[in-house]
């Protein structure tokens, strides 16, 4: 599988490379919109992380090169402009997602991670990560196979999910928070909750003899390990 | 007061006050004439008398005569040395309409063939009360006249002359410099009217060019934060990852990753209002808000059970409100936010729906005798916040406002029975 990012912020592009090479993707990257260009009518990729605001050009004419290809398919766009207009334009061009920045890297891994289970075959879509077997079109989750599926709530399956497709780096809490909870609750609170959440879906998981642990990195972040 | 009424009534108590003033001038004027008039018959009598006399030696003059208005008094010569000629006012008894007359009479000394007289002429004057009396209705009469046509007269030509000063003022007052939308100021033929409307605009221009910028401002200064900002949380994310972090370490990197989370989540509180009064929403949508409750409510499961609170919904088959979907989720977010997070311990929370309007109402703390008092008209302003909480900025309640305005809706505050309820009317 290979990506394209286009991002024209040196730091950022450092850090979204650092993040898909460590989640195995092989990419490439442009910094501007001409260069961007030459690459998606060089190249063929699969996914392409692309920013909107680029210092010679708009993101929308390269979405729209690439919608008149039949190529959207893939595309997520990280734009620092939230207005609806621009997410509506994007999406009606074929976009896969939209992500406003500044956005959490986990968010970013759990949405590439639904591109790709949407593309692939639907025999294909269980997750597993260690024993543990996820049905995510049910929201079920079982030890070595769907029979006997451990009963999780709403919130516990998606802290679940999230540690389990970001389980190759540490989660901060915040992000965490932010996930399950967005802008309802203040964070402060959100961060108590957190925890009573985590530790009942460690003690059910425990239970069920799943051989994974939830790790906890002086309350800063939680990753997700196998035993 | 009106200006209008203001000004007649100011001009009618002039008009009062010079009208006494010139009728008493009148009065005083015109009694010094008819006095002179008479006082001049009188003399004219007495010289065409004695010449008279003088030519005619024969003529009958002494003696009371009820058929002439002269009188000859035979006296000394040394009266006669003394007396002066006077003109006096007297009364005369009038058995015809039983009344005391007015009459003027004079006093003149004369002689005559050799002999001294007193001559009295009496001519009837014009009385006072008389005069007063036909002074008073005719000036009356005329004044009135004066005064009611001069009052209608202002009142018409001043409500034409002000008319579009008062629409001016009516525009002005509907006037929003957020609604980018100009006033339509109608001419007028007045010069300074005119030149009010010039002044107006120009002044609406200027501050909605200064209110566009402020605007833009915000909204450019959010933007460009939000990349450094996604630079130092993607960079912070890496580096709680590392393998080698100490307690101490990760301890300052929570303080860091906390601190940009406030920052992101101000920067992205400041862009949604900038962008709300931009009107970049779309508010001609289909809005179910009792959907929308009821998903809101999910998030709020640990705050009910870690306070205990008690939620009572009571909601409509069907609440369809006009507007936009974000923002009433947005609105219905930070009211049930602010609804628990203002509450207290085993407290309650009720939601309403019906006829078009959701009602929130939640327990709070007692208030306190001393301390911050909750004050109504601030309740609604940008951080504004009576908690010390410094994880609040106090922009919740600035934003829902907003939304419920930008949707031409409103939203009103009311504490009854220690609840404290919100509603949102979406008619």
């Amino acid at each position: 599988m290979k990506l394209l990012i286009i991002e024209d912020e040196p730091q950022l592009l450092k850090s979204l490379e650092d993040f898909v090479s460590e989640e195995g993707f092989v990419f490439d990257s442009a910094t501007r919109f001409q260069s961007a260009m030459e690459r998606i009518s060089l190249y063929e990729y699969d996914y392409i992380i692309l920013d909107i605001n680029l210092p010679d050009g708009s993101g929308f004419d390269l979405l729209e090169t690439l919608f008149k290809k039949g190529k959207t398919d893939g595309v997520i766009i990280l734009s620092a402009r939230n207005s609806l207009d621009d997410k509506l334009k994007g999406l009606g061009l074929g976009a896969d997602d939209y992500l406003t920045k500044p956005f959490y890297f986990s968010e970013l891994n759990a949405r590439i991670k639904a591109i790709i289970r949407r593309k692939q075959f639907k025999t294909n879509k269980l997750v597993r990560y260690a024993n543990l077997v996820i049905e995510p079109d049910q929201y079920l989750v079982g030890i070595d196979d769907l029979e006997n599926n451990i009963s999780f709530t709403k919130k516990e399956y998606a802290i679940l999910t999230h540690l389990i497709n970001n389980h190759k780096r540490v989660i901060s809490k915040v992000s965490l928070a932010e996930y399950i909870w967005g802008d309802y609750v203040d964070e402060a609170q959100s961060f108590d909750f957190l925890f009573s959440q985590i530790r009942n879906l460690k003690r059910k998981l425990k239970e069920a003899g799943a051989q994974v642990e939830i790790d906890n990195i002086y309350g800063v972040g939680y990753q997700i390990k196998t035993l | 007061m009106k200006l209008l009424t203001y000004t007649s009534r100011i001009q009618i108590l002039y008009f009062l006050i010079l009208f006494g003033i010139f009728s008493i001038l009148f009065y005083l004027v015109l009694s010094w004439n008819v006095l002179q008039n008479v006082d001049e018959v009188l003399y004219n009598r007495k010289v065409n008398l004695l010449a008279y006399l003088q030519d005619n030696p024969d003529a009958p003059f002494k003696g009371d005569n009820p058929l002439d208005d002269f009188t000859f008094y035979p006296i000394e010569e040394a009266v006669f040395q003394r007396g002066k000629e006077s003109y006096t006012d007297i009364l005369i008894y009038e058995p015809v309409d039983n009344e005391l007359d007015e009459y003027r009479k004079l006093t003149a000394f004369v002689k005559l063939q050799g002999k001294h007289y007193r001559l009295e002429i009496v001519k009837p004057h014009l009385e006072a009360a008389e005069m007063i009396g036909t002074i008073a209705i005719t000036l009356g009469g005329l004044l009135l006249g004066l005064a009611l046509s001069f009052y209608l007269s202002h009142r018409i030509i001043s409500k034409k002359i002000w008319k579009p000063f008062f629409e001016m003022l009516e525009k002005l007052r509907h006037f929003r410099l957020d609604k980018q939308q100009l006033p339509e100021l109608s001419t007028s033929p007045i010069d300074e009217f005119q030149l009010l409307n010039e002044t107006i605009m120009d002044l609406v221009l200027k501050n909605m060019e200064v209110f566009e910028s402020q605007k833009q401002f915000i909204e450019n200064a959010s933007h460009e934060m939000q990349t450094p900002l996604s630079v130092i949380q993607s960079r912070l994310e890496a580096l709680i990852g590392q393998a080698e972090l100490t307690k101490e370490q990760a301890e300052i990197l929570e303080g860091i990753i906390g601190s940009t989370q406030r920052l992101k989540k101000l920067n992205k509180t400041l862009l949604l209002l900038s962008k709300i009064e931009n009107r970049q929403f779309l508010l001609a949508e289909q809005v179910d808000v009792n959907t929308i409750i009821s998903r809101s409510l999910e998030y709020y499961e640990e705050q009910k059970a870690a306070l205990n609170i008690s939620v009572k919904t009571k909601t409509q088959n069907r609440l369809v409100a006009q507007g936009n979907a974000m923002l009433t989720e947005i609105l219905v977010q930070n009211l049930l936010k602010n609804a628990f997070l203002h509450n207290v311990e085993d407290g309650m929370l009720n939601i309403q729906t019906q006829d078009n309007k959701l009602i929130i109402a939640n327990t709070g703390h007692e208030k306190q005798k001393k301390g911050p008092v909750l004050e109504k008209n601030k309740l609604f302003n940008r951080f504004y916040k009576q908690s010390g909480n410094p994880d609040t900025w106090g922009l919740g309640l600035a934003i829902a406002q907003k939304i419920a305005e930008t949707n031409g809706w409103s939203l009103h505050y009311r504490e009854v029975d220690d609840l404290h309820i919100f509603e949102v009317d979406f008619g």
